[in-house]
């Protein structure tokens, strides 16, 4: 029975943001390792444990500070001896600096600066459509924790609420050649309000979300790894894991009226501070950091009377 | 008994290239690192431990001490006997007949740390207490 509402509620959500194909250039912040020890060096660096990224894969990394909160998330892709960290803009200065300082004197890391080398575009599509065949990938699998390379294009893809969501790496030099076949293949280009509406609906947490909160108030608990070792906000992390409770989960709230950002009071759930809002003309779709509650949706209404509906959209 | 070994170089700001090459597609990522004269003190307990370690081997091989980014507070201590890299990026120290190098890129990190060793079951072995540190994880190795 479950199987059959989480199928209607996949179907439900992709129907209801009307999506077929669309793709945005994004402004990711690209760096790239070089040498045999950089995954070490930045394996030292990371929440996530990234001994299982192989030639070819990809992973989802999580930065953290001292105190276990999140700083950055980052898109890794290990190439041969290299790896590239699709990063975000605002944090890249620090990653990089942590990389070039924290490697020891005798290893063999070093870093390329990618942004001026480098595009990256996300294209979301609805999970029938299969748009690697647009590139010489007919009846390719691609899998989630894998890369495929073709012509000098890197792609990796994702599931996420229903739809697949496709990272697109390639040199800038590129970039209006995959921006044609893209637009010829029938996917619409868009810009970030539309991404932000999608990325919402879809349920994905994005920095703005996570930055500040404990990678499990934000959904991202996946991505912390207790039995790796030592890395920064470890202690703080299997704290929580040991002998804290969780108190804050990641919602979706749906309204028909635009939300503001910040923090607001809702009635029987108290107070939830939205991350990321994003209305579309007719419905308004927000990310934001609530207290936990049991059942998997509730409707509520805001301080103002507003009607709202608040849905968990990832069991942390 | 503590021993101070200092070493006098002029203090200046170096820049670090942590790129080897670009293959024309992407500019190399710098960062600016300060460089201190490097402070070191060992205890009579480090020595003794020190000397066992080495034995044999102080005009072919060094200790290094360095910083390297990780652990809970966000750099790490390494210490390292190996063969003398030569003094190219180091600060060398004379530390009762040892050889000790520091690496330029870490010499403010580590300027005023004290070595120590605990003969201990658990938890033994050098330990490094370090003035510039706000904070330390449990296990000791680790400092921000």
């Amino acid at each position: 029975m479950w199987v059959w509402a989480v199928i209607w509620l996949r179907w439900y959500l992709v129907d209801y943001l009307n999506l077929r194909c669309e793709h945005i250039v994004r402004s990711s912040s690209i760096s790239v390792m070089k040498g045999v020890d950089s995954q070490i060096v930045l394996d030292r660096m990371v929440s996530t444990k990234l001994s299982n990224l192989d030639n070819m894969g990809t992973q989802i990394a999580l930065f953290c500070d001292a105190n276990g909160r999140v700083e950055d998330i980052a898109r890794l892709m290990k190439i041969d001896e290299q790896i590239l960290i699709i990063s975000s803009p605002e944090f890249s200065s620090k990653i990089r600096g942590m990389i070039v300082s924290g490697a020891g004197w005798d290893e063999d890391c070093s870093l390329l600066n990618g942004d001026d080398a480098i595009a990256h575009i996300t294209l979301v599509c609805k999970d029938e459509i299969d748009p690697l065949s647009h590139f010489g990938l007919v009846n390719f699998d691609l899998l989630p924790d894998k890369v495929v390379e073709n012509e000098d294009v890197l792609f990796s893809k994702e599931k996420i609420g229903g739809a697949n969501v496709f990272e697109i790496l390639l040199p800038i030099v590129k970039i209006d050649k995959i921006m044609s076949k893209l637009n010829s293949m029938g996917s619409e280009k868009i810009g970030e309000e539309r991404w932000e509406f999608l990325r919402i609906g879809l349920g994905q947490s994005d920095i703005q979300d996570a930055r500040g909160n404990l990678p499990n108030e934000s959904g991202l608990g996946e991505l912390v790894s207790l039995d790796k070792g030592c890395y920064p906000g470890q202690e703080i992390h299997a704290r929580v894991d040991s002998r804290g409770r969780l108190t804050k989960q990641i919602v979706r709230i749906v309204s028909n009226s635009p939300i503001e950002l910040g923090a607001h009071y809702v009635e029987d759930v108290g107070k939830i501070n939205l991350t990321s809002s994003q209305y579309d003309g007719s419905v308004n779709l927000s990310l934001g950091i609530s207290p936990i509650f049991e059942s998997s949706k509730i409707h509520s209404k805001l301080s103002n009377g507003a009607p709202i509906k608040i849905e968990k959209i990832n069991d942390s | 008994m503590s021993i101070r070994a200092t070493v006098e170089i002029q203090p200046f700001r170096q820049q670090y290239v942590g790129i080897l090459g670009a293959d024309g597609f992407s500019l190399p990522v710098v960062t600016e690192t300060e460089v201190v004269d490097v402070d070191l003190h060992f205890s009579d307990s480090a020595l003794v431990a020190l000397k066992q370690s080495i034995d044999g081997d102080e005009k072919s091989h060094v200790l290094v001490i360095s910083a390297q980014s990780g652990g809970c507070s966000g750099f790490l201590y390494d210490m390292k006997i190996v063969e003398d890299p030569g003094n190219e990026g180091f600060q060398r120290l004379q530390v009762d007949g040892i050889n000790v190098l520091v690496h330029n890129k870490d010499s403010s990190l580590l300027s005023g740390i004290t070595v120590d060793y605990k003969d201990t079951l658990m938890g033994g072995g050098f330990q490094i207490n370090n003035p510039n540190a706000d904070r330390s994880c449990g296990c000791g190795q680790s400092f921000g």
